[in-house]
């Protein structure tokens, strides 16, 4: 569906060069969520704006292909690579309290990517906003609100909604519960799961937590220092770990509880 | 937003009380006295005295107050002591020209600012950004005066460009340049800040070409700190155009006001306070609403 080759994202800092993504290769397999866990700093989140070409100064892609349906994105002229951003992957950002524009309608931001790719007239963009809201449990008639008079929980929720609302094929997460409270989290990955079938999505779901890939990832790849160190089915990976840091972690993981 | 506007103009009573006490006992404190100067010096002290107790300058300072208290609240600002015309008449001649460079000066100072600021952060640290911020740090540096002198050197004096006086140009510019220095580089800086947020990420995540990532998402949101700064930068525009319509021989108020000023002409200087009070609150005032109804978190606040 997705395949990744030897991609890198180096950041040219004052203090030097830090390759953040140092040469990975994986694929996204059509129907799955697949996890990317490391922790802080391992490039995780780098690595998935990479996949859409996100990455800002000083961060840069040096190397590597990212083909979707045969082509490669890294190679993509602007004009053709916004028309894979939210349309063909969309994406759900970490903070749901930043990733909202607090000057705009919720409305008017969910209607934006439809009227892009869409091409449809307002009024049947916002009829497909209403429904974008529907499907993620928010009442469409909030549709005029601003992002401030709803809770954090909520604003995921929102956001999650504008991913959708084109019916990409594939979605990326990356951490997109790390920012609220524990019950609002397991209401969020309800609904990424509910979705997930709803909508036929293949979802990539970046995080540092093990119980959310344990739950909800089939497959799971692990970074450490901007390289994947080890990969394979979830519950694989987390019963006979082969490789020192990933057993390290998975022991840290028993002892914790 | 009606109660909000409606407070506002509320707390206007007992701001404009406190403008008017104060500047008046500053001006009457302030040595000298009007009638030192149009008078002949070896005048008999009792025709002076008659004068003063005509104009009632022999009272006490705060009955003097109350007095033009209870005639300003009638609109009445007394007469001019140099030409006797009522102060409200002599402002009103006058008041046309300062407006007119005044919001001239506002509306080229904004088409110049919101460009520029967004042009140098967006292409930061390019030759254009490069070039903008020499030109604002050169125009906060340089005094108003001596750029207006210099610009009236250069373009009428030299090059007989312009005429030194009675045109329009050179006071524009001069009053533009600075205030468009400091404003600038608000804006450049507030766009910086707004394009790292991470909705202007999610704005091309969604595949939104740049143009409208920029217009649409950023320039909204960084917009708000140069509304603010635009309603306190008012009392400077009126504090300017005193010393630019003095260098350039503008009929405007702020002429006026600086002639008074040196006659301790109590009424005018007064009625000149107290107009411009009024019309920089007034200014901050719309500034607060623009402010609301840019940003949809003040407006929904006091719901």
């Amino acid at each position: 569906m997705l395949e990744v080759r030897n991609l890198s994202v180096n950041y040219y800092v004052d203090e030097g060069t830090v390759n953040a993504v140092a040469g990975v290769t994986f694929n996204l397999k059509e129907g799955e969520i697949l996890g990317i866990l490391g922790e802080s700093g391992s490039g995780k989140s780098t690595l998935g704006f990479a996949l859409l070409r996100l990455v800002d100064r000083p961060g840069e892609i040096v190397s590597g292909e990212i083909i979707l349906n045969g082509l490669d994105i890294l190679l993509m002229p602007e004009r053709e690579l916004r028309r894979v951003r939210g349309a063909q992957i969309a994406m759900v950002f970490q903070d749901p309290f930043t990733a909202l524009n607090p000057v705009l309608t919720i409305g008017e931001q969910i209607m934006e990517p439809i009227v892009l790719h869409q091409g449809v007239k307002r009024g049947e963009a916002r009829a497909k906003a209403a429904e974008a809201l529907r499907a993620v449990k928010i009442d469409p008639a909030r549709i005029d609100d601003y992002p401030h008079q709803f809770s954090g929980g909520m604003r995921q929720r929102v956001v999650i909604a504008m991913a959708l609302a084109c019916r990409p094929k594939i979605l990326i997460a990356d951490e997109p519960t790390t920012a609220l409270d524990v019950t609002i989290q397991a209401e969020i990955l309800a609904l990424l799961r509910e979705i997930k079938n709803q909508f036929n999505l293949s979802i990539i779901y970046i995080t540092h937590n093990f119980g959310i890939i344990r739950q909800l990832c089939d497959r799971v790849v692990v970074m450490h220092r901007g390289a994947i160190v080890e990969e394979g089915k979830t519950h694989l990976v987390f019963d006979q770990p082969k490789e020192p840091y990933t057993k390290k972690l998975v022991d840290c993981l028993r002892e914790l509880g | 937003m009606r109660k909000f506007v409606l407070n506002r103009l509320l707390q206007i009573i007992p701001l404009l009380l406190g403008i008017s006490l104060l500047s008046f006992l500053v001006t009457r404190l302030a040595p000298g006295d009007p009638t030192a100067l149009f008078i002949d010096p070896n005048i008999d002290p009792l025709e002076l005295a008659r004068v003063r107790a005509n104009w009632g300058l022999d009272q006490p300072i705060f009955i003097q107050y109350l007095v033009w208290l209870k005639n300003a609240l009638l609109l009445d600002f007394g007469r001019s002591y140099t030409t006797g015309l009522p102060v409200i008449t002599e402002i009103g001649e006058r008041l046309p020209m300062t407006l007119l460079l005044m919001i001239s000066s506002f509306i080229l100072t904004l088409l110049i600012t919101i460009p520029v600021g967004v042009i140098s952060a967006v292409k930061k640290n390019s030759w254009f950004d490069n070039l903008f911020t020499f030109i604002s740090f050169a125009g906060m540096a340089i005094p108003t005066f001596w750029l207006g002198l210099m610009l009236m050197l250069v373009f009428s004096v030299k090059l007989h460009w312009l005429p030194a006086v009675g045109n329009l140009a050179l006071p524009l510019i001069t009053m533009t340049i600075g205030s468009l220095a400091g404003l600038t580089r608000y804006q450049r800086g507030a766009m910086l800040e707004v394009l790292n947020q991470e909705y202007i990420r999610v704005a091309r995540a969604k595949g939104l070409p740049e143009r409208v990532v920029i217009f649409k998402h950023a320039l909204r949101n960084a917009l708000l700190p140069t509304i603010t700064i635009l309603g306190l930068s008012l009392p400077d525009l009126f504090g300017g155009a005193f010393v630019i319509e003095t260098i350039f021989a503008w009929p405007g108020m702020g002429r006026l006001g600086v002639q008074a000023i040196f006659q301790r002409n109590y009424p005018t200087i007064m009625g000149i306070v107290m107009l411009s009070a009024i019309l920089i609150i007034v200014g901050n005032l719309l500034a607060d609403i623009a402010y609301a109804i840019v940003d949809p978190r003040i407006r929904y606040e006091k719901k």
